[in-house]
């Protein structure tokens, strides 16, 4: 009863004070600082890597940090060709470029080119974490108007969760239920003058939910970026199981009351290959002990999977971790660096994508955009080799020994290629007896190749798909003409 | 053996053979030819058609310690000679009890099982009462097929009168039977009346020329077994048994491939693809070879022959159903090949399918599902059965790492001795199993660091090992330890608290 009591008496002060709060919150000092961003873009496709898709126009928020940086997220510019901004009390719109752009925590940097646009701005400082159940203000310029509106809400959740930008990287977040809207991408969370978060999704399921990318890892951005180029975030690159089983720790000699988790998997090239081993039991990081679940602890509000810590390094700090090996007790410590083995995994942006073309066969190397390309293609004939190897490709160690998957994944019609639907899908194994472990290679073996046949091998097929080298060069520029590449 | 043709074939046939649990409908128009003859029909072959009640039980691939309800399924069977009732295969799957039902009664009599041929889809019961088949007339079949041709369909309905309905004989291919792995003849049948598909019976001049086995209302066409197949079944011609050729092929369609493989004459020729381990064509033919004549004929560049009765049909033909040039189980199929740019004759000795390469069975053949069950850990091998558990769209549900396996290494690829493929199914919850519970669904590798091949092999160094503590190592590096001193108590507790059967437990 003593309990139940004061639990009320907490939370009716925490659903005061913040209004309490907000009254002095100066809030022309923050519309003086929110920006309005004009986008023209321009997507790549992979399925049609050639051509250019049409041009696309769309909108988002930002806001000034000082030193006239616009801060907002990635994917409020993502392949963007033409960029302009715009205050609450400006008329005309300014060029912006780009400074940085950090695709796995969905941030970026702009600045307006012309001075006129700063005059009479003002600049957001960045605050710390906020706490549960406290409430916030979202400002931004959501879809349906070119004013600036607010939305409040309230920090419900915070935990770690994939960003949708990139699909593939997983930050801290913070959930807040408010009416986030298209548009606000970009605009600050302002809790106490501060900015606390940057609006970036919602959830597609359930209403008024939506995320705020907390300054945690926008402080994480903001220094990476210091030195004029953005790194990205490090991998410790492991697979972990939680030592929960009694049977488990005696057969692995853990001694009674040490927590930590078994290293299960070391992906190749990541930070921890060559350092840490498979079986390991890790029982501290950086000082910080771990839990038999994985988890450390982060503030009073939270556990936290203990890979956070690394989240928050950069490129060539240490990791240090308490390891049981063998018996015995022993510091491990190596650099966390980055994986680029996980880009093919993630969407890709700004760039084009990098195809070979033989007879009117195209090769590509397997990523994400190819997948989404394959599979709104409908084509299914093969394609369980694929997603095993797209899923796998880490885990399964395949990329130990060759950087990438080159994929016959379209098939432009000819004469010459009459053979080839049957292989669609697959990935190249070999040309003429040499491997193929990247586009490159494929690209080198063709052009200096000079045996009347090509003899394509498929992984997991025996028999070779047969060109004719000749009459396939010969074709080719048949096929570009007749298809419209270049 | 990795092959994508495997899979399509396969899944073609699933999809078929779901239809034949639909339940006996009377067929509106079932008037074909006025009332006088629908009497005389009547009256000519209630004697030679019976109805067939097969009570089934489904395993359960999740829970292989139960089965799924019963459900009932009904199909016709058909009189034929030696006191024996024919029916097709796939409607037995599973059975529990089998009940017959003739014209002249409306007692069920119980039946069992005489034989059963998967690759032909074909099966025989007999009746253990006296004087069953007293006023019973077997049918006779056709020896050859016309097509395209009217035919007649009959079955017998619930009330136990005869149904007869109309349909056409289209055409005819070779393809798998639902649990099958040899492709044989199957006849197209097309009908606009409502049919099931069952095992109806199509007549011409009051003789068989084949049994529906599957029919689709949406589209009005059903699939039927010819009769030659039916009695070759029977033992006709002497041996009953279906051989198959043991390699896939390819089609030689373009001028490159042609020039490769020093093809000089136009339409001629398949290339040989893959080859099954232990198989006919095993040791005999090789990836790469051209097969330009096949028992004698010559082979175009998409497989086909010319059959002089039933006109283009592909070589698979000649070795699965030869009989009648003289191929069989046993015999010797010349083939004119072309390798290494040189002709020669081999000698390809017909062998049946070799089902000790299959590595992850179809879900129909051997109904028993192999698992082993012990500290709450459910170990099962990867079977199409448990796949399907996942539902219609199954392929875009399960793990993309078993749906690969299940595509590309179904078969044993025959450099080496490969077993079975092992899974931890799922972790029953219990205290000894503490920090297990949420895996499901991944491969076994090892147990005590040797490799697994069945879940007798994990069952057997539980049983033998001489340590207390049996780790297995699953494919993510995940390691799960046994502990043989709780594995007793822990199964005592799953077992009272989820009612499981002791019997399922512990070493098997």
């Amino acid at each position: 009863m003593q309990f139940l009591k004061s639990g009320l008496i907490v939370l009716v002060f925490s659903l005061h004070f913040p209004l309490f709060s907000e009254e002095k919150s100066d809030f022309d000092h923050v519309r003086k600082a929110v920006v309005q961003i004009k986008v023209y873009s321009q997507a790549f496709s992979a399925f049609t890597p050639w051509a250019t898709d049409g041009v696309r126009a769309s909108s988002g928020t930002g806001f000034l940090i000082g030193n006239k940086r616009i801060l907002t997220n990635a994917h409020v510019i993502s392949n963007a060709k033409y960029v302009q901004v715009q205050r609450y009390n400006q008329t005309e719109w300014y060029r912006v470029k780009i400074l940085h752009v950090a695709h796995d925590c969905d941030l970026a940097v702009l600045e307006a080119e012309d001075p006129e646009f700063y005059k009479d701005s003002t600049d957001l400082s960045l605050g710390e974490i906020p706490e549960l159940n406290s409430s916030l203000i979202v400002v931004g310029y959501p879809i349906g108007g070119n004013k600036v509106s607010v939305t409040r809400g309230i920090v419900s959740r915070k935990e770690q969760s994939k960003y949708e930008h990139s699909s593939v990287d997983s930050h801290l977040v913070l959930q807040v239920d408010a009416a986030i809207n298209p548009g606000n991408s970009g605009g600050p969370a302002i809790q106490n003058n501060k900015v606390v978060g940057v609006a970036f999704q919602v959830a597609t399921k359930g209403e008024n939910i939506g995320y705020l990318i907390p300054t945690k890892v926008i402080r994480h951005f903001l220094k990476d970026i210091e030195d004029g180029k953005y790194d990205g975030y490090v991998e410790l690159g492991i697979g972990t199981f939680n030592s929960f089983n009694t049977s488990l720790r005696k057969v692995k000699g853990i001694p009674e009351g040490l927590e930590g988790v078994f290293v299960t998997r070391i992906l190749p090239n990541g930070s921890a290959d060559g350092y840490l081993k498979e079986g390991d039991y890790l029982t501290e990081i950086d000082g910080l002990a771990i839990g038999r679940n994985g988890t450390i602890t982060l503030d009073k509000d939270a556990r936290v999977d203990f890979t956070e810590t690394v989240d928050d390094k950069y490129s060539g700090e240490s990791i240090r971790f308490k390891v049981f090996r063998n018996g015995k007790l022993i510091d491990v410590e190596f650099k966390a660096k980055r994986m680029p083995d996980f880009d093919f995994m993630r969407n890709r942006y700004d760039t084009a994508f990098d195809y070979s073309m033989i007879g009117g066969l195209l090769f590509q190397e397997m990523s994400r955009d190819l997948l989404g390309a394959w599979s709104r293609s409908g084509n299914t004939s093969g394609g369980s080799q694929f997603l095993y190897r797209y899923d796998y490709f880490i885990e399964d160690g395949i990329g130990r020994t060759k950087k990438a998957d080159v994929v016959l994944y379209r098939k432009l019609a000819h004469p010459v290629n009459s053979s080839s639907d049957y292989f669609l899908n697959l990935v190249l194994e070999s040309v003429n007896g040499e491997p193929i472990n990247s586009l490159a290679d494929l690209k080198r073996i063709i052009a200096d190749s000079k045996s009347k046949f090509l003899k394509l091998k498929f992984l997991n097929i025996d028999l070779p798909l047969i060109m004719d080298r000749e009459e396939t060069q010969k074709a080719d520029s048949q096929i570009r003409s007749t298809y419209g590449l270049e | 053996m990795k092959s994508k043709i495997f899979l399509v074939i396969i899944s073609l046939c699933v999809f078929s053979s779901g239809l034949s649990a639909k339940k006996s409908k009377p067929s509106p128009k079932s008037v074909p030819n006025g009332m006088a003859s629908q009497a005389k029909a009547e009256e000519e072959y209630k004697k030679s058609i019976v109805q067939v009640k097969i009570s089934y039980q489904e395993p359960d691939y999740f829970n292989p310690w139960k089965k799924k309800n019963p459900k009932v399924r009904r199909g016709v069977g058909i009189v034929v000679p030696g006191e024996k009732i024919l029916l097709p295969a796939h409607l037995l799957t599973y059975s529990t009890l089998i009940e017959v039902k003739k014209y002249s009664s409306y007692a069920e009599t119980k039946a069992i099982v005489a034989r059963q041929d998967f690759e032909s889809d074909l099966a025989l019961l007999k009746i253990e009462e006296e004087n069953f088949f007293k006023d019973l007339t077997p049918f006779e079949f056709q020896k050859e097929i016309d097509y395209p041709r009217q035919v007649s369909i009959y079955q017998l309905d619930n009330s136990g009168s005869i149904q007869s309905a109309s349909g056409s004989l289209i055409s005819m291919d070779l393809d798998q039977y639902s649990q099958g792995m040899v492709e044989l003849p199957v006849l197209d049948v097309n009908s606009t009346e409502t049919l099931n598909g069952n095992g109806e019976v199509l007549l011409e001049k009051g003789k068989v020329s084949g049994i529906l086995f599957d029919f689709s209302g949406d589209k009005n066409s059903g699939r039927a077994i010819p009769s030659f197949l039916i009695s070759k079944f029977l033992g006709d011609f002497g041996k009953t048994e279906i051989p198959f050729k043991g390699f896939r092929y390819r089609p030689i369609i373009d001028k490159a491939t042609k020039d490769f493989y020093s093809l000089k004459t136009k339409d001629q020729g398949i290339l040989v693809a893959e080859i099954l381990p232990e198989s006919s064509a095993d040791g005999i033919l090789k990836i790469g070879d051209v097969i330009l004549e096949f028992g004698g004929k010559k082979i175009d560049s998409k497989g086909y022959f010319q059959h002089p009765k039933y006109g283009k049909q592909v070589l698979s033909y000649i070795a699965h159903l030869g009989d009648e040039f003289g191929y069989q189980i046993g015999k010797q199929v010349p083939v004119k090949i072309i390798r290494s740019g040189k002709e020669e004759e081999v000698q390809l000795t017909l062998k049946s399918f070799p089902y000790s390469s299959i590595r992850i069975p179809h879900r129909n053949l051997g109904s028993k599902s192999e698992y082993y069950f012990d500290g709450g850990f459910l170990f099962v091998e990867l079977s199409e059965g448990y796949l399907l558990e996942w539902g219609k769209d199954w392929r875009s549900k399960v793990d993309r790492k078993l749906l690969y396996t299940f595509d590309y290494h179904k078969f044993s690829s025959g450099d080496k001795k490969e077993g079975k493929f092992v899974l931890l199914s799922q972790v029953i919850p219990d205290e000894s199993n503490q920090g297990y519970h949420e895996i499901s669904g991944r491969l076994v590798d090892q147990v005590n660091g040797k490799p697994v091949m069945s879940v007798q092999d994990i069952s057997n160094e539980v049983k033998s090992s001489k340590s207390r503590y049996i780790t297995i190592l699953l494919d993510d590096g995940t390691d799960i330890v046994l502990d043989k001193e709780s594995l007793i108590s822990a199964n005592q507790r799953i077992q009272k608290e989820y009612r499981i059967p002791k019997s399922s437990m512990g070493s098997r």
